[in-house]
């Protein structure tokens, strides 16, 4: 059994049982237990590294009440917001404030280089709402059209392309790709905002702006939570889920999920579940049963595929191709940091308790 | 002759918090004094102390940071915050109200 917990706090732990072992080996030869004894007994006294790994792994694995409390807040806040958005005119305050709030508090732990578990909701609902406030006063006080909403999408995209730039400027392996994929992005939107909304620039707009945006998505969440020593790609993939539940509030939503207040409850449950999770491999698990079951909901969801279908048979041949395709595209967007962990774990020599 | 491991397990958060209510220590400190402090009676093993340490933390029970003393070795150091003498006034009064309870029954067990 080996210690998995953020590099970081790995370093910290195995500093301490050593310096622990030290202590042990001090006092019994000390205490003048021969040479061939001192080890034997020092590895008992430590008890079996399995053991230790497991209990320590369980310790901080398992995210406090305080924490988990913490990490559905933003989830009430969505819900909050989406029955605002629907029986209020006016929903655009409390959608600043909250953005002003989760983005205050996201920064300055992200200043203080500290990456909880709940922050992963926090800075998703800070961007979520940033990106929608963006498009809302952009939008505002044209009477809402097809080229008012494409070019307030595409000058609200251009914020999270900034905000992906700066983050990715920090880590050399990631400056190429983000210069490739922002400039992209910026040929898409000046084609879109100098053309309206003719064929090609929807095109660029809804295919291409929308896929670099969630490429540069995943990476912004790689190089925030799992190439951050305090940080792993649990916590990226659950941002990223976050995201996906808090997508009414953006324009980014290749999947059929993240419209309903139902939506918002799976992948509340879900955080839940992952943070309250013993080891990594239940943690990925929650996650992909989420992933899973928000298609599922998405799918029964879809208006469109009720009222297209008359026969009872092709209903469920399209519910179930619905999920399939959905789960299929969520789960490359969501789960992409679990599984790059992955493949690099096997290159790599995991470090045990020794 | 040493508490059953269950017990000592259950009644870790409880033990910790009265060896740090003394002052600040690190965990071989912390397994030391408590076996001291109970004749040796409490021998809490190292695999049960740093997950209980590290748990602890994480509730903000207590507070840990490393310090290196002149010629020692660098030594994470744990220190009780207010949160946690908190807990430990509220289990202390747990504890005797258990206690008296528990001699109670035993008392009245003893002479029937």
């Amino acid at each position: 059994m080996l210690l998995d917990i953020p590099p970081a706090e790995k370093s910290e732990v195995l500093r301490e049982l050593q310096s622990h072992m030290a202590d042990i080996w001090d006092e019994l030869v000390a205490s003048g237990t021969p040479a061939s004894k001192v080890e034997i007994e020092t590895e008992r006294r430590m008890g079996s590294p399995q053991d230790v790994a497991f209990r320590i792994n369980a310790a901080h694995n398992i995210a406090s009440w305080k924490s988990v409390l913490l990490t559905v807040l933003p989830f009430l806040a969505a819900f909050l917001l989406l029955f605002l958005q629907k029986t209020h005119q006016h929903w655009i305050w409390p959608l600043a404030a909250t953005c002003v709030i989760t983005s205050v508090v996201s920064i300055r732990e992200l200043i203080r280089g500290r990456r909880p578990i709940w922050l992963s909701s926090w800075l998703a609902i800070a961007m979520a709402t940033a990106v929608s406030l963006v498009y809302q006063v952009v939008k505002y006080p044209a009477n809402p059209s097809v080229i008012v909403e494409l070019k307030a999408a595409v000058i609200s995209g251009l914020g999270l392309s900034v905000i992906f730039l700066t983050s990715a400027i920090a880590v050399r392996k990631w400056q190429l790709a983000a210069g490739i994929l922002c400039g992209i992005y910026l040929i898409c939107a000046f084609a879109v905002l100098r053309n309206g909304s003719t064929g090609t620039a929807n095109f660029m707009a809804i295919v291409t702006g929308m896929i670099t945006q969630l490429v540069m998505l995943v990476i912004f969440a790689r190089i925030i939570f799992e190439l951050h020593a305090y940080g792993n790609a649990i916590r990226a993939s659950l941002f990223l889920l976050s995201l996906a539940g808090f997508a009414y509030l953006t324009y980014i939503k290749p999947w059929q999920f993240g419209s309903t207040a139902v939506d918002i409850l799976l992948a509340a449950v879900t955080a839940v579940w992952v943070a309250r999770a013993r080891n990594r491999n239940l943690k990925v698990r929650a996650l992909t049963i989420g992933v899973f079951l928000m298609a599922v909901v998405g799918a029964l969801f879809d208006q469109n595929l009720m009222n297209k279908e008359r026969y009872f048979i092709l209903i469920i041949m399209s519910l179930v191709f619905s999920t399939i395709t959905s789960f299929f595209f969520s789960s490359l967007f969501i789960l992409i940091p679990v599984w790059c962990e992955n493949w690099g774990k096997q290159a790599d020599t995991p470090l045990a308790i020794e | 002759m040493s508490a059953p491991t269950e017990l000592l397990k259950g009644n870790a958060t409880v033990l910790i918090l009265s060896c740090l209510a003394r002052g600040p220590l690190h965990g071989y400190g912390i397994v030391k004094a408590l076996d001291s402090m109970s004749e040796s009676y409490f021998q809490m093993r190292e695999g049960t102390l740093y997950p209980h340490l590290h748990r602890m933390e994480e509730d903000g029970l207590i507070e840990g940071y490393w310090e290196q003393a002149s010629g020692t070795r660098e030594r994470r150091m744990y220190r009780i915050t207010a949160k946690g003498n908190g807990e430990l006034a509220r289990l202390q009064a747990e504890w005797r109200k258990f206690q008296l309870n528990m001699n109670h029954v035993l008392d009245q067990g003893a002479t029937a």
